[in-house]
């Protein structure tokens, strides 16, 4: 057997996989809002891995390139209190305190997708193995577990959110991260909830009976035949989740639970524009663009993941799939 | 007389509803014996299924076992299915006494091809059998001498599935074939599998097995999906077929496709098939005995000959009566099935029995034999008994 004979089936045994990619990729172009959506975010993904090109980190001050550590950290130019509108300097603005928007901009992209995502996955693992034990052992066990996902429930989440935050940062926690946490800690029963029934449902399938009768082990059961016909709703949900939860990790920082003020965050920048909404006397919009760029920025986030939200229902749900 | 293979000794089950405790089996007391096929037959909801459940141990909460022995002939043994652990059932499950559902399409899982469904079985139960294949295909690649990078990857591969061949069924291998990438090395053994699935879907007449692997269940038909089915319950050559009413919902072309199978099937793998149908024409068509049901009790077993000749059982005789036939008055059993919450006492078809006697409604009676290989549940055909009572 030659060399090339192996490739040849390599690129055979991956055939499948690529046909099915392709028919994904299909369906999302087929969909207008789906390709809307998959573009807002290829266009974030741009702009967050373009960051240090086209914000380069450069202290007003000393003109010098900063360290790794402070990139997220706006660079400041002067100490003037009311915004400058936009200039070549600052080619959206500054807010108050002179903090250049533009740099905090394409900087909180980053934070965005990190907040989003490390939110969102932690907690879908939390919720997931929840769901999953209660779901497949039922009884007391699930019993146990679901109150608990009750309790948590029951309390309005942005204030629960609010209250195991402030509690985090007197433990050591930084106040960015103590509010992911807290996110965290309110965001799992949703999902717990959600896998749990899907698992209920899918328990009683003729499918799961017959893998018993094939002789398959209770972890095997769960977790090849059960959890991939129950996931799919879950990964939807999840996935229109990344951009609500930005959006709630700026409703915090508006009320002043989140980043350290110079800290590239869209909610911090937004809630640095407080003072400004108003506007001046005969001219409301006069400083427009203090919050009216950030909130595009973040409206767009999560617009654009709750439309891959959809695509994602498109490509997954298997009875939409249909060749 | 053939050895029998499987004795049901007293087998009670229960559901715990929330409506009362159904009482689904009621001391079913029934033989299999090695090479035949046993027709199971009875009303929807009358216990045939469970019965099949019963004796892989799969019985789902709220139902639960209560009384009773499932004994089964395995390596020379006997055994006890109801006393095992599920560690070792699961050993027997697919492999010695395997079950055909009878909702082909909601047996399959709609997210995996057919050749995942099919040689999971094969993973389950015939690793050795896999890695030998392997280590074989490795020893002919070895024997073309190839370069030398190749012969140590080639090296590497054996001494893998060498040591996988000593604890084919160990935890590590379990675990990293979890992972991706690392389960790249499980190719191989993914190779042999799916060629045994498309010689065994081959061998179950299905066209282009080839291509019919790679589909999914919602891209097949009815019938193929059936055979798919059957190919998962017949990967392992069990001992034990429970064909679960196979062809129910069948058109009925396929029907005589998928039981011209079965005989077949039967014929070259020589196994024992337990076939739980209502179709008394199926019944007449594939069996050899016969066991009716009725209310969670066996009433009446029987060669099939003796069966549709020389009904003994009320229940059997009005059964075969409401078989529609042309020209023939059709006539149908007086009353309902009971409810199985609070049966009735003594024996449970007495309310609709043409022949009740007092007898009946006080004392259930004992499946006795009345003719050489003919058992009857029923005090009609057992003068001697009803004397003593």
């Amino acid at each position: 057997m030659s060399a090339k004979s192996r490739f040849e089936e390599f690129r055979l045994s991956l055939r499948p996989t690529i046909n099915e990619l392709k028919f994904s990729l299909n369906r999302i172009r087929k969909s207008p809002l789906s390709t809307i959506g998959v573009t807002i975010i290829i266009f974030y993904v741009m702009i967050a891995i373009l960051a240090p090109v086209i914000a380069p980190p450069i202290n007003y001050e000393t003109g010098q390139v900063m360290t790794t550590w402070e990139w997220f950290r706006i660079p400041r130019d002067g100490y003037q209190h009311i915004p400058s509108t936009p200039s070549p300097k600052h080619p959206l603005g500054t807010t108050e305190g002179q903090w250049d928007l533009y740099y905090g901009i394409v900087w909180g992209t980053i934070n965005a997708f990190r907040i989003g995502l490390f939110v969102v996955i932690i907690s879908l693992a939390f919720g997931l193995t929840i769901g999953l034990i209660g779901g497949y052992f039922g009884g007391l066990i699930d019993e146990i577990l679901m109150r608990f996902t009750d309790i948590i429930l029951a309390f309005p989440g942005l204030i629960l959110a609010m209250a195991f935050a402030v509690i985090l940062v007197p433990i050591g926690i930084s106040n960015l991260d103590a509010v992911l946490y807290a996110l965290i800690l309110v965001g799992w029963p949703g999902y717990a909830r959600l896998i749990r029934g899907e698992i209920l449902r899918v328990r009683s399938e003729d499918y799961v009976e017959a893998a018993r009768a094939v002789g398959c082990s209770g972890w095997r059961i769960m977790f090849r035949h059960i959890l991939p016909n129950a996931i799919y709703p879950v990964i939807v949900i999840a996935s229109l989740d990344i951009g609500s939860i930005v959006l709630t990790a700026a409703a915090l920082a508006f009320l002043g639970i989140g980043a350290p003020p110079d800290f590239a965050d869209w909610g911090q920048i937004i809630s640095r524009s407080r003072n400004w909404i108003m506007g001046i006397q005969g001219d409301p919009f006069h400083y427009w663009y203090v919050y009216i760029i950030p909130g595009i920025a973040i409206s767009g986030f999560v617009l654009g993941w709750s439309l891959l939200g959809d695509a994602f229902r498109d490509i997954l749900d298997p009875t939409l799939r249909r060749r | 007389m053939s050895k029998t293979i499987v004795k049901f000794k007293d087998l009670k089950l229960n559901f715990y509803t929330y409506e009362g405790v159904v009482q689904a089996l009621d001391g079913v007391d029934l033989e299999i014996r090695e090479g035949e096929t046993l027709g199971l037959v009875g009303e929807t909801g009358c216990g045939k299924s469970v019965t099949g459940l019963a004796l892989l141990d799969i019985i789902n909460p709220p139902g639960k076992i209560e009384n009773g022995h499932v004994l089964f002939e395995v390596d020379g043994g006997t055994i006890d299915i109801l006393q095992q652990h599920d560690a070792y059932l699961r050993k027997i499950r697919g492999e010695d006494i395997s079950m055909i559902f009878q909702e082909p399409r909601a047996a399959l899982n709609p997210v995996f091809t057919v050749n995942d469904q099919v040689s999971e079985v094969l993973f389950l139960h015939r690793k050795e059998e896999l890695c030998k294949n392997a280590i074989q295909q490795l020893e002919e690649e070895m024997r073309k001498k190839p370069w030398f990078i190749k012969r140590f990857i080639l090296n590497r591969e054996k001494g893998i599935y060498n040591k996988m061949l000593k604890n084919p069924y160990s935890l590590t291998v379990d675990i990293l074939s979890a992972i991706p990438l690392i389960r790249r090395f499980k190719g191989r053994l993914k190779e042999e599998a799916r060629k045994e699935v498309v010689k065994l879907l081959a061998s179950l007449r299905i066209p282009d097995p080839d291509r019919v692997a790679d589909m999914y269940p919602h891209e097949l038909s009815g019938g193929m999906a059936q055979r798919i089915v059957i190919a998962m319950a017949l990967a392992c050559r069990p001992v034990l077929l429970i064909a679960d009413e196979p062809t129910t919902n069948l058109d009925v072309t396929v029907q005589a496709q998928i039981l011209e199978l079965i005989k077949e099937l039967k014929t070259n793998f020589h196994s024992t098939i337990l076939y739980i149908t209502h179709d008394m024409g199926v019944v007449a068509e594939v069996c050899d005995r016969v066991a009716v049901m009725y209310a969670g009790n066996i009433v009446e077993i029987a060669e099939v000959f003796e069966v549709f000749k020389n009904p003994l059982h009320p229940y059997t005789i009005g059964l075969l009566q409401s078989i529609p036939r042309p020209g023939k008055e059709f006539v149908s059993i007086e009353g309902t099935v009971p409810s199985l919450i609070g049966p009735p006492k003594g024996c449970r078809f007495n309310p609709r029995c043409r022949y009740a006697m007092d007898v009946c409604t006080r004392v259930k009676p004992k499946l006795v034999e009345v003719k050489p290989n003919h058992f009857v549940h029923c005090y009609l055909c057992q003068q001697e008994e009803l004397e003593i009572k």
